[in-house]
């Protein structure tokens, strides 16, 4: 007998460890799923039809609605111009886009609270149930008018707050209607891709500006260099010439250089820089670094340059990445770092999201303002002057707008895009450093006849006064 | 206040009476397997062994006996000798059918009765000598001398608070599900009533009868099978009425045959439950007939493996996992045959292992469970192999206490489980979607996933009954019901009812303490533990800890066969936990008591 009871102790205790372990794994299996499958490719639509019917509601900052559930079943924008445009942002209730307001805030939008107090507020007062509002930084107008700029070509346009680092517009194209993507029906290539967060752009001559700042900061910055400008000689055998102009830029100082883009000067800035101090300068302007969007993902810069190749380097100084050369950037990035110039170096961390409410309309998780990455204070002021030079005698006079102090970075592109085939990409970034305009903004769109600096010139002429 | 915003506070109160009743459960429950253990101390009445090599007799000590008896120079032998020629584990007396016998334990050992060499299991009666190696007993059997006061087990524990939050729950739950049927759902309310009318009538009338009626009844375990099904009937009337699409009232024809259907199948479910408390006290009352469920378990030899045969030739329809385990009987009905299979299979187990059985006994045993294991597969019904083979092993180890033995078969059984692996395709197709579940999804493991997703959703307190999405899981109401649960009722239910399981398996364990026969022992093990293991491996199953095989959570998932066959099952439990020591002996014609020389 007792044999017997040492044996059951023995399976008790076998047992219990067992049962802990099950209770154990089920608090974490729980934890597990909450972060892991918040938003999953091929996730039960069903479920997600019933679980966002009593969703709240993502709100522009001009108060547009542009997702409401309030009618039992979920509705997007109504003005179908607006609902287009935002898309890739505010997303879709069956998660057939990912990395969206709708996908990556489903907890709050559904009311999954951690504040158990809070809750129990709300379900005293019977709204327990109900989801919280999600409140945008993005204006419904300005992303109606970007997104009918590019005219359904392939692009993105990013407008923010350099200030404040609010994302005022993201819009890319072609998209589609939200109803289409619930339906899966009628969806144009590439349009549930948000080309503004994750579009992986080389940068082309808008890459000038981190060139130029690694020069003169390195121990080869000569401020009276001057390059013969010969057009389609390259500036090494095989290495970068005017492939795309193909100017005759003649002798070229860097103020002239930068406002007209002299790849041939810029090819032996790059020659002279090196590699290192050009992938270092890169990376103070935030490349290879986290830009620090909160709630969606937005995709990280890359940079890897050639070590022992001139005329490779020389390509890939212009923001021409070629052979090994690894060299992409987000439309969101590029306008963060034309912020950063007009902010006084300061690069503000982006937001999308401005604030959350809950159902008794109390306001939380504000956005914070906070520097993301800070530039060297000996660039800002050179970069602005020559970025200034670029819009008002450059090759950015499209981008002017009367009455503003615009400054900016031009830059053409030839990419294999997401089907194959060989495009030219314009790219524009640029600044307003008018007072109560701190905008900043990055255009990249198929060059079909279209000039990103135009669009981005038609969309700074829009933007209100922000009073202090 | 919509009745969303209602149900969505009211799963506080759910929680709280839910986990509240599960503690309290949890914590007599470890308190009773605490004095049983120490209950179980006590030995037999009414028979022991007198010491009578000791030359004074008056100086002789009475040894105490046990239902299993061991004698041995062992440090946990029951009686322990070390004189010259006692081996560790030397000889067993046990009582079997009534009757005790002697057996030696190992080979070699050196055993007499009444002067003969003993080399096999030999009956004992009163004033036997039995001699191992230089120590001398006399077995006396004192019955022969007067009724023996036998020990009243420890008075059976009860949580009167439990029983009021077991009611306040199905109350609250009932007038919360009436009230969501509105509209067109509203003449599914007479099936919703009925059914918890019926049950609360049922499970109360018992709770108040049985434990007046049968002494010794567990009043815990009870409680504890009355809060699951509870439970259980909430969840089941909410997935069959609740949010399930309708015809438009208009389209008459449609909309009552749906209507029809839909209260047909919750009345499926209730009343297997129903019925299974119906015949409770009838099944309790089997029990505790010593010798009868000893019957069955000759029957359950050949009506187990018969059962899985059948299933695999005659089985078919909804398929869970690649199996097919209902057979469609005339008039509608479709059974499942393996649900009770696993009864027998309990009841054969414990007859085996009553008392410890002989190598050749064991070697039989094996043989017989792995053509059944072999049937299992072939179904294949993981599930139950995955229940049974856990199962097989705990009693064999705690009642023959051959742990590496033990150890060694758990290895063979790994090794098995690799071939099976290496045969079978749908056993590979399962394991890929439980290791790839945390990177994609697939159609192996996409039904654990929006079940994760449920469990995600539902957070401390879940959403309230009624407020959850279990539309798109496949198989919510069976397989999946603890994702529902979770969702609906919140991870503090999920946790509580693995608690529950957990008592289960303690008031199992506890009186198989202190059985008083070897047959009682390994059944209250055997059926605790299965109780146990199949709500362990459907919780892990459903969550992801482990691959999923088809199992039912018992008293709460989907399934008429299912949750009669563990009501049966529970009902075994509750009868043998009551089989007293009287029940344990073959009858003696006790004689009148008369004086006798020297013993007074
Ligand atoms: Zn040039």
């Amino acid at each position: 007998m007792k044999t017997l009871l040492r044996n059951v102790r023995i399976i008790l205790a076998f047992f219990l460890i067992l049962s802990i372990a099950t209770l154990i794994g089920l608090v974490i299996q729980q934890r597990r799923s909450e972060t892991h499958f918040r938003a999953v490719a091929g996730e039960n639509k069903q479920i997600l039809r019933e679980r966002y019917r009593q969703a709240g509601k993502i709100i522009s900052a001009d108060g547009v609605i542009l997702a409401d559930s309030s009618s039992g079943e979920r509705k997007y924008a109504a003005d179908g111009a607006v609902a287009e445009a935002l898309l890739q942002i505010v997303g879709d209730y069956t998660h057939n886009i990912v990395n969206t307001v709708e996908s990556q805030l489903q907890g709050p939008l559904l009311g999954n609270r951690d504040n158990l107090i809070k809750q129990l507020e709300l379900d005293v007062r019977g709204l327990g149930f109900h989801g919280d509002d999600v409140l945008l930084t993005v204006l419904a107008s300005l992303s109606k008018r970007a997104y009918q700029q590019l005219g359904g070509h392939k692009g993105a346009v990013v407008l923010l707050n350099y200030e404040t680092g609010d994302i005022i517009a993201s819009v890319s194209s072609p998209s589609t209607s939200p109803t289409n993507v619930v339906k899966w029906q009628n969806i144009p290539d590439s349009a549930l891709f948000n080309r503004a967060l994750n579009g992986r752009f080389a940068p082309g001559s808008t890459f000038k500006v981190i060139t130029a700042a690694a020069w003169m900061r390195s121990p080869a910055f000569d401020p009276n260099l001057e390059v013969h400008c010969q057009g389609d000689v390259p500036v090494v055998p095989s290495g970068a010439f005017e492939n795309h102009s193909h100017a005759n830029h003649g002798t070229v100082g860097l103020g002239e250089a930068f406002s007209q883009s002299c790849n041939i000067f810029f090819g032996q800035v790059g020659i002279n820089t090196g590699p290192d101090l050009l992938e270092q300068e890169a990376n103070t302007f935030g490349v290879g670094r986290p830009l620090g969007l909160p709630y969606l993902t937005a995709t990280q810069s890359r940079i890897e340059f050639p070590r022992n190749d001139r005329p490779l380097l020389s390509w890939a100084a212009i923001g021409q990445p070629a052979g090994e050369t690894v060299l992409t950037m987000s439309p969101l990035h590029l306008a963060m770092i034309a912020g950063g110039v007009a902010n006084d170096g300061a690069m503000m961390t982006p937001h999308i999201v401005a604030a959350l409410k809950d159902p008794l309309d109390a306001i939380y998780d504000r956005r914070s303002v906070t520097t993301q990455f800070k530039l060297p204070q000996e660039v800002v002021r050179p970069l602005d002057q020559l970025m200034s030079g670029v819009v008002t005698n450059g090759t950015g006079r499209q981008a002017a707008v009367r009455g503003h102090e615009i400054g900016g970075k031009t830059g053409t592109v030839q990419m294999t895009d997401d089907a194959g085939g060989e495009t030219i990409y314009s790219l524009f970034i640029g600044y307003d450093k008018t007072p109560g305009y701190p905008y900043a903004i990055a255009v990249v769109v198929e060059n079909k006849g279209y000039s990103a600096a135009q669009i981005a010139g038609n969309i700074l002429a829009n933007t209100s006064k922000i009073e202090p | 206040m919509t009745l969303a915003g209602i149900a969505h506070l009211a799963r506080y109160a759910f929680a709280g009476a839910i986990v509240l009743a599960a503690v309290l459960l949890l914590h007599k429950s470890l308190r009773g397997m605490r004095q049983k253990m120490r209950w179980a101390l006590h030995p037999v009445h009414g028979f022991f062994l007198i010491e009578s090599d000791v030359l004074d007799r008056t100086q002789a000590r009475a040894q105490k006996l046990y239902h299993t008896t061991i004698i041995g120079s062992s440090r946990i032998a029951d009686i322990r000798r070390k004189e010259r020629g006692v081996r560790k584990n030397h000889a067993m007396i046990y009582l079997f059918n009534g009757v005790w016998y002697l057996r030696p334990l190992e080979s070699g050992a050196d055993i007499w009765l009444n002067g003969k060499p003993v080399d096999k299991d030999t009956k004992l009666t009163h004033s036997d000598s039995i001699g191992l190696g230089t120590a001398r007993f006399d077995f006396i059997d004192d019955r022969l001398f007067g009724s023996p006061i036998l020990a009243k087990p420890a008075s059976s524990e009860e949580s009167p608070f439990a029983i009021l939050l077991t009611l306040a729950l199905l109350f609250s739950g009932g007038v919360l599900l009436f009230f969501l049927l509105r509209g067109p759902y509203a003449p599914l309310r007479p099936a919703l009533m009925i059914s918890f009318g019926g049950f609360v009538f049922l499970s109360l009338l018992w709770r108040l009868i049985l434990p007046h009626v049968i002494p010794g009844f567990d009043r815990i375990l009870y409680q504890t099978m009355h809060l699951l099904a509870v439970i259980g009937l909430i969840l089941q009337a909410r997935l069959t009425f609740v949010g399930r699409v309708l015809p438009e009232v208009t389209d008459k024809v449609a909309y009552n045959a749906r209507i029809d259907q839909l209260a047909r199948s919750f009345y499926v479910q209730a009343g297997a439950l129903l019925l299974g408390l119906l015949i409770l006290p009838l099944v309790i009352a089997i029990a505790r007939r010593g010798r009868l469920l000893e019957k069955l378990a000759y029957a359950g030899i050949v009506l187990t493996p018969l059962f899985y045969a059948a299933t695999y030739v005659l089985g078919g329809g909804l398929e869970t996992h690649g199996a097919r385990l209902w057979i469609h009987l005339p008039f509608g009905v479709t059974l499942q045959l393996t649900e009770f299979a696993k009864i027998l299979f309990v009841l054969v187990l414990a007859y085996v292992f009553k008392n410890r059985p002989t190598a050749k006994q064991q070697w039989l045993f094996a043989l017989w469970a792995l053509f059944n294991f072999g049937l299992m597969f072939m179904l294949p019904d993981l599930g139950s192999i995955m229940i049974l083979l856990p199962v097989t092993l705990i009693v064999f180890a705690v009642m023959t206490s051959e742990f590496l033995k033990t150890f060694l078969l758990l290895v063979g059984g790994s090794a098995l489980a690799l071939v099976a692996y290496r045969l079978f395709p749908y056993v590979q197709r399962r394991i890929f979607g439980w290791m790839s579940l945390w990177d994609e999804i697939n159609d192996q493991n996409r039904q654990i996933v929006y079940g994760l997703q449920a469990v995600a959703r539902g957070g401390l307190f879940g959403v309230g009954v009624g407020n959850g999405a279990p539309g798109g899981i496949p198989l919510a109401a069976s397989d999946m019901v603890f994702s529902v649960l979770a969702e609906e009722f919140g991870m503090l239910v999920g946790l509580s009812v693995v608690v529950l399981f957990i008592v289960i398996w303690l008031r199992g364990a506890s009186s198989a303490v202190i059985a008083r026969d070897g047959f009682s022992s390994s059944f209250l093990f055997g059926a605790a533990s299965i109780f146990f293991m199949e709500a362990i491996i459907v919780i892990g199953g459903t969550t992801g800890l482990i691959p999923l095989t088809g199992v039912t959570l018992p008293f709460i998932a989907q399934g008429g066969s299912s949750i009669l066959a563990k009501v049966i099952m529970m009902g075994l439990l509750l009868g043998v936990q009551t089989r007293t020591e009287a029940d344990a002996y073959e009858k003696v014609q006790v004689p009148e008591p008369q004086p006798l020389g020297g013993i007074t």
